[in-house]
């Protein structure tokens, strides 16, 4: 039981992340209907700059003039999310608004070419051998319960907390601002949206911003450690886990924002308790199960309710 | 052998010169009816260029000692001085054995429009196969012959891949393509788990097959084990060598397919589905039967591949089979061309001969700051420099030639047939 609680927490520390990635999937979605394979690359080169701006453990000596500001990482989180946003608005008005319109297979090859990139610049200025912050909260962790209760980790809660406060925030600029209304009537119907004096091309920017924005923070909480199942570490394999942001987005719905963060939340509780009981179940399906898991789970979803849970449902006219 | 420069120039004029003529010859009339475009040479160019392949093929291994001219084998030469070099072959292999898989990936994606990023699992099926049907596997005591495994592995590869062709009916586009990273995953989590078979990443297994043909009883060649290999009145020849035949042998013999596939009513239905799915059916082109069978035919090549590739190597890790590898195939067939046979094998060549081709630039990257020649350091090393080439390629072939090498091929013989006039 303590092991299920435990794993519990952790997965929905690990979801909440997976909802940032979803989210930051369904934005663009909606606005370009991109699908952005990029994310992962995004989200490691997120992390690699807080790294700039946080520097490396104090007391480490590395020679790598890319780091002299050693801020105070929460500082640097704010300020890496500005950068990246920046960078999020460069892509999309140089390479991403080229694609416009073009077959699928075109702007899929964009996202995955820009994830190549990316990758080759990040093994190029960091290497490819992880790195480590300097984490004010640590391995900290609170016990409920005893010794053998449950033990619940500060950068699980400080995540949980950025998550919800994100998706509040989120919601309220989706639904109330200009922008964000801007942003769905953009998705809804285009023309009519330049009919009512708003520009396709800032949406799109934002859109992009914002994802970036987002992946970079999915970024950051991964390498401080959150969600138990990560290595505390910035290193290129970060990656992987905005490639788990596609069940969650299948599972909510890919136009749904509120389906993302559900859609998140359950693939990341699902594949952490399929992390915590592999002991049990390696036996019969073999090592590292886990992160199978949520795939699998795409599929059965994709061809049982291909809508998710709150798309819109696809209609094809002859 | 050193040419004065004059007549150094008069040859390469007269080259380019004899290149104009033959492609300008017919490439100015436009296509008129089915008879002409299903020529087999459309231009005298077209003629001449098979003959050099032809030629390239036969002795870019050995040169041309086959008609007393030269040694077996120079080692250190580039391309233009027959024959290649060691490292240069070996590009070549993996050029071919990229070009099988890219062939089949054409037809899957150019051809039938069905995105598809799980290539690489069908790749690591035909490699494992050959494990058991080329190693593992004896009938009355001997192995099975090396062209036999490698079929098996086809015909593997082909079964395996149309399982998906049910689900290519459900899902399109973006969906298609999320699916397919499961199969890529799925191949790498069985790989690394089946130690027993695959050994899996710590001691990955390295008794893969190499491939003997017995072309004449009692004289088996070996592709591999150097040292039993007889060819040519007792000249031996280097597994590299016997490879690059044997793998650009397999990529005629894929192309061919390839082409009369597309020349036929099973091609027609193919691009019909690409084109518009729900009008193809309507027209009465069978969506699952297209479907899945062009899953099918792609993943008997990517299993050909698969099987070369492994026998070529001798070893294989889970870990090659990765989703970047994949990605690699995909790219092939934008730079090559996306629904062109001579675009995949463009393509392949392009991709597989980046990292060589930017280690002949090392005089002029070496003064390039933030160079570094260790590989295991953060800097531009030449595999990074590979990958960030290989992006920026990628990005530039689909922003500006989105019809890839074969596109660009087709443009200039246009302009060629008008000169000096544009169009």
């Amino acid at each position: 039981m303590t092991q299920f609680l435990n794993a519990l927490v952790g997965g929905i520390a690990l979801g909440a992340i997976y909802a940032l990635i979803a989210l930051g999937f369904v934005i663009v979605y909606r606005s370009t209907h991109i699908l952005n394979f990029a994310q992962g690359a995004i989200l490691t080169l997120g992390a690699y700059v807080v790294y700039v701006f946080a520097g490396p453990v104090k007391g480490t000596n590395f020679a790598n003039p890319w780091h002299a500001f050693r801020l105070n990482y929460f500082v640097a989180i704010v300020l890496a999310l500005i950068v990246m946003a920046a960078f999020g608005w460069f892509l999309e008005s140089l390479v991403i608004r080229r694609f416009k319109g073009q077959p699928v297979f075109a702007m899929i090859m964009a996202t995955l070419g820009i994830g190549i990139i990316l990758a080759a610049l990040k093994s190029w200025i960091w290497g490819t051998s992880p790195v480590n912050l300097d984490l004010p909260l640590g391995d900290k962790r609170i016990r409920i319960g005893g010794l053998n209760g449950i033990a619940v980790n500060y950068i699980d809660i400080f995540t949980v907390c950025v998550v919800a406060s994100i998706a509040v925030l989120f919601f309220f600029v989706f639904q109330r601002s200009r922008l964000g209304t801007a942003m769905r009537a953009t998705a809804a119907d285009q023309e009519a949206a330049i009919a009512q004096g708003i520009s396709p091309s800032v949406i799109f920017g934002a859109s992009w911003a914002l994802s970036c924005a987002l992946a970079t923070l999915a970024g950051v909480l991964l390498a401080s450690g959150a969600g138990s199942i990560t290595a505390a570490q910035v290193s290129p394999s970060l990656g992987a886990f905005a490639l788990v942001g596609f069940p969650a987005i299948v599972l909510g719905g890919v136009d749904s924002p509120e389906g993302a963060i559900l859609g998140g939340l359950i693939i990341g509780i699902v594949q952490t308790l399929a992390a915590s009981y592999e002991p049990k179940i390696s036996q019969y399906v073999g090592v590292s199960f886990w992160q199978l898991v949520p795939f699998l789970l795409m599929i059965v979803i994709l061809l049982f309710r291909p809508s998710g849970l709150f798309g819109t449902k696809e209609v094809r006219r002859v | 052998m050193k040419l004065p420069i004059a007549t150094l120039v008069v040859l390469a004029l007269s080259v380019v010169g004899l290149a104009v003529w033959a492609l300008r010859d017919r490439a100015a009339a436009p296509v008129s009816g089915y008879a002409e475009e299903h020529r087999r040479f459309k231009t005298v160019g077209s003629k001449i260029g098979l003959f050099a392949g032809v030629l390239l093929f036969i002795s870019a291994p050995v040169g041309f000692s086959w008609i007393g001219i030269g040694k077996v084998h120079l080692p250190n030469q580039l391309i233009p001085g027959l024959p290649m070099s060691d490292s240069w072959l070996t590009v070549g292999v993996f050029a071919a054995i990229y070009a099988i898989g890219a062939i089949g990936l054409n037809l899957l994606i150019g051809n039938t429009g069905q995105i598809s990023l799980g290539h690489s699992g069908f790749i690591c099926l035909g490699a494992y196969s050959t494990g058991y049907f080329g190693q593992d596997l004896t009938i009355g005591g001997k192995h099975i012959p090396g062209l036999l495994w490698i079929l098996i592995a086809g015909i593997l590869g082909a079964l395996l891949s149309a399982a998906i062709g049910p689900f290519a009916l459900r899902l399109r586009g973006n969906y298609l393509a999320m699916v397919s990273l499961l199969l890529v995953f799925l191949a790498q989590h069985i790989a690394l788990n089946w130690v027993s078979f695959t050994g899996g990443d710590v001691e990955p297994r390295t008794d893969l097959p190499g491939v003997t043909l017995t072309l004449w009883p009692g004289k088996p060649i070996q592709f591999r084990d150097a040292g039993d290999a007889i060819f040519f009145n007792d000249y031996f020849l280097k597994p590299v060598q016997g490879y690059f035949w044997l793998c650009w042998g397999i990529v005629a013999v894929a192309a061919i397919v390839g082409r009369n596939l597309l020349r036929s009513r099973q091609g027609r239905a193919m691009m019909a589905v690409r084109d518009r799915d729900l009008s193809a059916e309507v027209i009465g082109v069978r969506q699952m039967y297209t479907k899945t069978s062009a899953f099918a035919i792609s993943g008997a090549f990517a299993g050909i591949a698969g099987a070369l590739y492994a026998s070529y190597l001798g070893t294989v890790q889970p870990a090659s089979f990765a989703l970047d590898f994949s990605i690699l195939f995909v790219a092939m067939i934008v730079i090559g061309g996306v629904g062109s046979i001579q675009g995949s094998i463009l393509g392949a060549i392009a991709i597989a001969a980046l990292l060589d081709v930017i280690k002949l630039t090392e005089p002029i990257l070496s003064k390039i700051p933030g160079y570094q020649a260790d590989p295991a350091k953060p800097g531009l090393t030449f595999s990074v420099l590979n990958q960030l080439l290989y992006g920026v390629l990628l990005i530039l072939f689909l922003m500006f030639f989105p019809r890839g090498f074969a596109g660009l091929w087709q443009r200039l013989r246009r302009a060629l047939a008008g000169w000096p006039f544009a169009g």
